[in-house]
């Protein structure tokens, strides 16, 4: 917390704590700039595409992306993990903080085995991120939402140990509310990933 | 600038009108602030407020719609202008433009030796104050024929470029992986300078070149001494200076199309790769259909990727004859080799 | 209701010199953090301005006189990058900082302690960028906008002035992205009752339509950052066409962000002069809600003019962008009548403040209209890529930003210090800087249509090009005398005992309802808004009973 003194009461008086809570609002700012920051690499991926008759490049070869059976477990994995969350979510809103550590940590669990995957994933693939245009956005893509879902790991980490230490309850879960978006943002990502990388060959 | 083609003087035109739109909006609106800043000042000892306006729809909506008609106005005019300048012209001559750093270099497909090698004018620019400077007289010239459709084609091998003629009133980027097509016919004769105007690195101002627009007559003349000299500069054949011949691949190209070596000597061919991430070898071929490889390997062999440099050997004891030697990665890239 | 003058200075010993430095280091106050973002702000300014005039010193003759080829392409990469990213946009964070919580009501900006967190990357990231003339090679000298695939050559040199530039910038456009959701949050959240959004000050709307460009637009620029990075250093090919990339990619993405940019180092200008031209002009702004819907639109409009930057590609779609362009300068126009009819029939003061507005106006009128030619497709044609464009962005960026900055500090100088900045002095400052400027600017339209072509370290002498360049360097050095008259303004300034009131000028909007400086928490009683304009309200309202008293008294 902020080392200064709280303000005197005359002049926090009357700045509504109604509507949504700051902390949730930039929460959401911060996803939709994400948004933009992804929505980058996506236009680019599919810029590039655009440029190429054959695609992947047919210089320097490369093995062809396998859906199944690694990418089809990252997606359950982490379609899961989103819905393990969102129980999370609700039983804090319940006002059942027990709840809420049971399905965190389900969440991390999950997500941990995602990440663990997505690593051993790397070490089969048969290309590195300097084997061509195809690789670079591959490894650049997957490897920054790699990133964001470590980064959303140690975001519920935090909110867990908060949970324990008593935080949160039926009427104060602005906290877990923004790991949870985030928590989703980094899914949605990944289904855009797995469309474009496995899907939409 | 006095336009010099016909796209130009549509540019002037257009230039011309906007100019006026331009100057009756400044002289208007300027107007205003000037008017309104010496007029409505406050008198010494006047504490009064003004009359308190917030606002005046009318108004309000006059100055939405006069401007988006001015702009709508300018829109339609460029737009129309565009469709005249930025379209293809018939039984135009093309000419390949070649921009890399820091140098131009112009192909002429239609004018081409007896060998079917198209016509290349290059020159020396780029340090404009490395000492001594390169003059004018050694840039690259750009002969072009008064009143003949031009069509232009850009291509980079390595930064992006743009081909500027300030007379013509245009330019267009010339970049690596995309090429550029546009149209002109040269309308004034005379000798004009052309520009790189895209920043391309270290010597990016010197990057100028000649341009000459000749009558069909002059034209005609010049090709022909082009032509003369550049079949003169394709028939010169390197020769080992001290046992090496100092070979140069740059924009896809040699430096030679010709290298001739004793059969009673080793030659050591220094080969210097200057096109960044490009692959580039030298290989030499008992025949121009190059199947057979003097060497007698299967394979590209030292290919380097620029910018770099390596050696080659080539023993003593050949037959003497006439073989050739080409760059494996790029097949245009090719010349004779005498061994004597 | 009245305000009475706050004591802020308790009668508490006066700290040491190590406690006050360690204070401003670790300070969260909205309003110490603003004036950090200026002072760091206008030392980058100093810096970008000795690079200018080297620049402009080497441009003066033909032939290199004072430094190589390749020190001039790090001299204006650098001078355009610092101007922009550690100038510009730092300095309206500071104004923003300081004055947009005190003009909505609130004690702070929404989290403190981030908003502490972005200001100190910003000096960082500076260091990190200038870093670059310390290594091999020197630093990035690839132009502000780095196209490559120039600018991933030096990769291949080992020569890593790019890659700190890169890794400068990213730690900038983080830096703004957390200063876009502090300040939209704080504007949605922290208003004080009766604020309401149509009520607020242009400045504060303006803020909010840039924080939101800054949030949708910089994380583009960060994804093609990165990928440059990954190109140069880990052996990608994003825009290498040789290995399967697109080049023109990164202008795509670059100006994706670039064009957003721009308005991001304009609209808070426009925020600035929307309030000082009101306060001098003794009326309310004309037209409110026409300005504000221009804002807005000004904001959603530029993300769909990026590709006129790259007319001369011959890879965009051209009536599309040059539509949108035109289109893009109706508000702007709309904006330059509300201002003019906000003087109009005033009683205008014509105090430093006001100087540097009508100046802005001026100014700003000639970078609109020779912008426009650059919206005429086959003019710009010809000259995209000259100076004719360098004197439009000079007239937009300088005669409109820096301008409007001026305009800003000698109106808030009272705020943030309680002291006035010397009228004389800003009266000198004003008529040398805008003499200066335009004999530096106006000249480069001629010398571009004469087909002199940016960022050349040299031209030939035979081209006509001699005189202009030398008005244009004498002009340079003038804007330099009239930086040194500010400096001395404001030094001297520092000296002068407090003499502002809580709100010297007349003013309109809540800052001026505090004290000068204000307090820790910006205000000692809680503020009630009824309209557009609390200040004026009060305070006519005030002298309206003092004079109704008057009249009762026999």
């Amino acid at each position: 917390m902020s080392a200064r003194p709280a303000p005197p009461p005359s002049v926090t008086v009357g700045h509504k704590p109604k509507g949504i809570p700051s902390a949730l609002l930039g929460m959401i700012l911060f996803v939709s700039s994400e948004i933009m920051f992804f929505g980058g690499f996506f236009g680019a991926y599919f810029d590039v595409r655009s440029q190429h008759t054959v695609w992947p490049p047919a210089v320097p070869p490369i093995e062809p992306l396998e859906i199944f059976p690694i990418a089809t477990i990252l997606t359950i994995l982490l379609v899961t993990s989103s819905f393990t969350m969102q129980a999370g979510f609700f039983a804090i809103r319940r006002g059942d903080r027990r709840g809420l550590i049971r399905w965190i940590k389900v969440t991390l669990a999950l997500g941990a085995a995602f990440l663990l995957l997505q690593l051993y994933d790397y070490s089969q693939l048969g290309f590195g991120i300097r084997d061509g245009i195809f690789a670079t956005f591959f490894y650049t893509m997957t490897g920054f939402h790699f990133a964001h879902v470590f980064g959303g790991a140690l975001f519920l980490y935090v909110i867990m140990m908060q949970a324990y230490r008593g935080e949160f309850s039926a009427d104060d879960y602005t906290g877990v509310e923004a790991a949870t978006i985030y928590w989703h943002f980094v899914d949605v990502v990944w289904i855009g990933l797995f469309l474009t990388y496995y899907v939409l060959k | 600038m006095q336009p010099a083609s016909n796209h130009a003087s549509q540019t002037r035109t257009l230039y011309d009108i906007t100019f006026v739109f331009a100057a009756v909006i400044f002289v208007i609106v300027g107007g205003l602030i000037v008017v309104s800043a010496i007029k409505f000042r406050s008198k010494p000892g006047d504490d009064t407020l003004p009359k308190q306006i917030h606002g005046n729809t009318k108004l309000e909506i006059v100055w939405i719609a006069v401007p988006t008609v001015i702009v709508l106005v300018l829109f339609v005019l460029s737009a129309l202008t565009l469709g005249k300048i930025d379209t293809a012209e018939a039984n135009s001559m093309t000419i390949n433009v070649t921009g890399f750093q820091w140098e131009w270099k112009f192909t002429y497909p239609s004018y081409t030796l007896a060998d079917g090698t198209a016509l290349a004018i290059t020159g020396v620019s780029g340090p404009l104050d490395a000492q001594p400077g390169v003059p004018a007289s050694q840039w690259p010239t750009l002969g072009l024929e008064l009143n003949q459709p031009v069509h232009f084609h850009l291509e980079s091998d390595d930064v992006i470029h743009s081909f500027f003629i300030p007379v013509f009133l245009f330019k267009r980027d010339v970049i690596p992986g995309h090429p550029n097509d546009f149209w002109l016919t040269p309308d004034r004769a005379g000798s004009f300078v052309g520009k790189c105007a895209e920043l391309c690195g270290l010597y990016h101002s010197g990057m100028l070149f000649n341009v000459r627009v000749m009558p069909k007559a002059e034209f005609d003349q010049w090709i022909q001494q082009q032509l003369a000299a550049f079949q003169k500069a394709q028939n010169a054949c390197k020769t080992p200076q001290n046992g090496v011949i100092q070979v140069v691949a740059k924009s896809i190209q040699f430096n030679t199309k010709c290298m001739q070596v004793p059969s009673n000597a080793v030659t050591k061919i220094d080969f210097s790769n200057e096109d960044p991430g490009t692959p580039h070898n030298i290989e030499v071929y008992t025949n121009s259909s190059a199947t057979t490889r003097l060497t007698g390997a299967t394979g590209p062999t030292n290919t380097i990727v620029g910018v770099s440099q390596t050696t080659y050997t080539i023993p003593s004891g050949l037959q003497p004859g006439t073989y050739y030697f080409k760059c494996d990665v790029h097949p245009g890239m090719n010349g004779k080799f005498v061994v004597k | 209701m009245a305000v009475t003058q706050v004591p802020t200075e308790l009668a508490e010993p006066e700290p040491s010199f190590g406690a006050r430095i360690l204070g401003w280091m670790t300070t969260t106050d909205h309003k110490k953090i603003g004036i950090l973002y200026m002072v760091t702000a206008f030392l980058f300014f100093l810096i970008g301005g000795i690079l200018a005039l080297l620049i402009r010193s080497e441009l003066a003759r033909p032939g290199l006189q004072f430094v190589s080829d390749q020190t001039y392409n790090e001299l204006f990469t650098m001078h355009g990058t610092i101007m922009i990213f550690l100038f510009v946009m730092p300095v309206f964070s500071g104004f923003a900082n300081y004055v947009m919580p005190l003009m909505i009501g609130a004690p702070d900006v929404a989290f403190p302690r981030i908003n502490a967190l972005s200001f100190w990357m910003v000096p960082a990231a500076g260091l990190i960028m200038l870093s670059g003339f310390l290594v091999k090679g020197g630093a990035a000298a690839a132009g502000w906008t780095s196209y490559t695939t120039l600018s991933e050559q030096s990769a291949q040199l080992g020569e890593h002035g790019q890659d700190l530039w890169i890794v400068g910038l990213v730690i900038i456009a983080a830096a703004s992205l957390l200063g876009s959701i502090n300040f939209i949050t704080t504007i949605l959240k922290m208003r004080a009752p009766g604020m309401t959004m149509f009520r607020m000050p242009i400045f504060v709307w303006n803020t909010l339509v840039t924080s939101l460009l800054g949030l949708l637009a910089i994380p583009v620029l960060s994804a093609a950052l990165i990928m440059l990075f990954i190109d140069r250093n880990l052996g990608g090919s994003f825009f290498d066409p040789v290995h399967g990339g697109n080049t023109i990619l990164w202008q795509n993405m670059f100006w994706f962000f670039g064009h957003p940019e721009v308005y991001i180092l304009i609209l808070p200008a426009f925020g600035i002069i929307s309030e000082v031209i009101p306060v001098f002009s003794r009326k309310p702004l004309f037209g409110y809600r026409a300005f504000v819907f221009a804002t807005l639109s000004i904001g959603a409009l530029s993300f769909a003019v990026w590709a006129h930057h790259m007319f001369a590609t011959g890879a965009v779609l051209l009536p599309f962008f040059s539509f949108m362009t035109f289109l893009i300068s109706v508000p702007t126009g709309v904006k330059m009548f509300n201002w003019i009819a906000t003087m109009w029939g005033g009683k205008i003061k014509m105090a430093t403040p006001m100087l540097f507005s009508i100046g802005f106006l001026a100014m700003f009128l000639i970078g609109g209209i020779n912008g426009a030619f650059a919206a005429v497709v086959p003019v710009d044609f010809a000259i995209t890529d000259t100076y004719f464009v360098v004197a439009h962005l000079h007239y937009v960026l300088f005669g409109g930003s820096v301008f409007a900055i001026f305009a800003g500090f000698y109106f808030w100088m009272p705020k943030f210090t309680g002291k006035f900045l010397s009228e004389r002095l800003g009266k000198w400052h004003f008529w040398i800087m805008i003499i200066g400027f335009n004999l530096t600017f106006f000249p480069m339209h001629m010398l571009g249509l004469m087909g002199m072509q940016r960022r050349i370290a040299d031209y030939p002498a035979n081209e006509g090009l001699t005189g202009y360049n030398e008005i244009a360097t004498v002009g340079a050095f003038l804007i330099a005398v009239s930086i040194l008259i500010f400096i001395w303004n404001f030094v001297s300034t520092l000296r002068k005992p407090r003499t502002a009131t809580d709100d010297p000028w007349e003013a309109n909007t809540l800052e001026w309802a505090t004290s000068s400086p204000p307090p820790p928490q910006n205000f000692t009683h809680l503020i009630r808004v009824r309209s557009e304009r609390p200040v004026f309200d009060w305070r006519e309202g005030r002298k309206a009973l003092d004079q109704a008293e008057k009249e009762m008294q026999p």
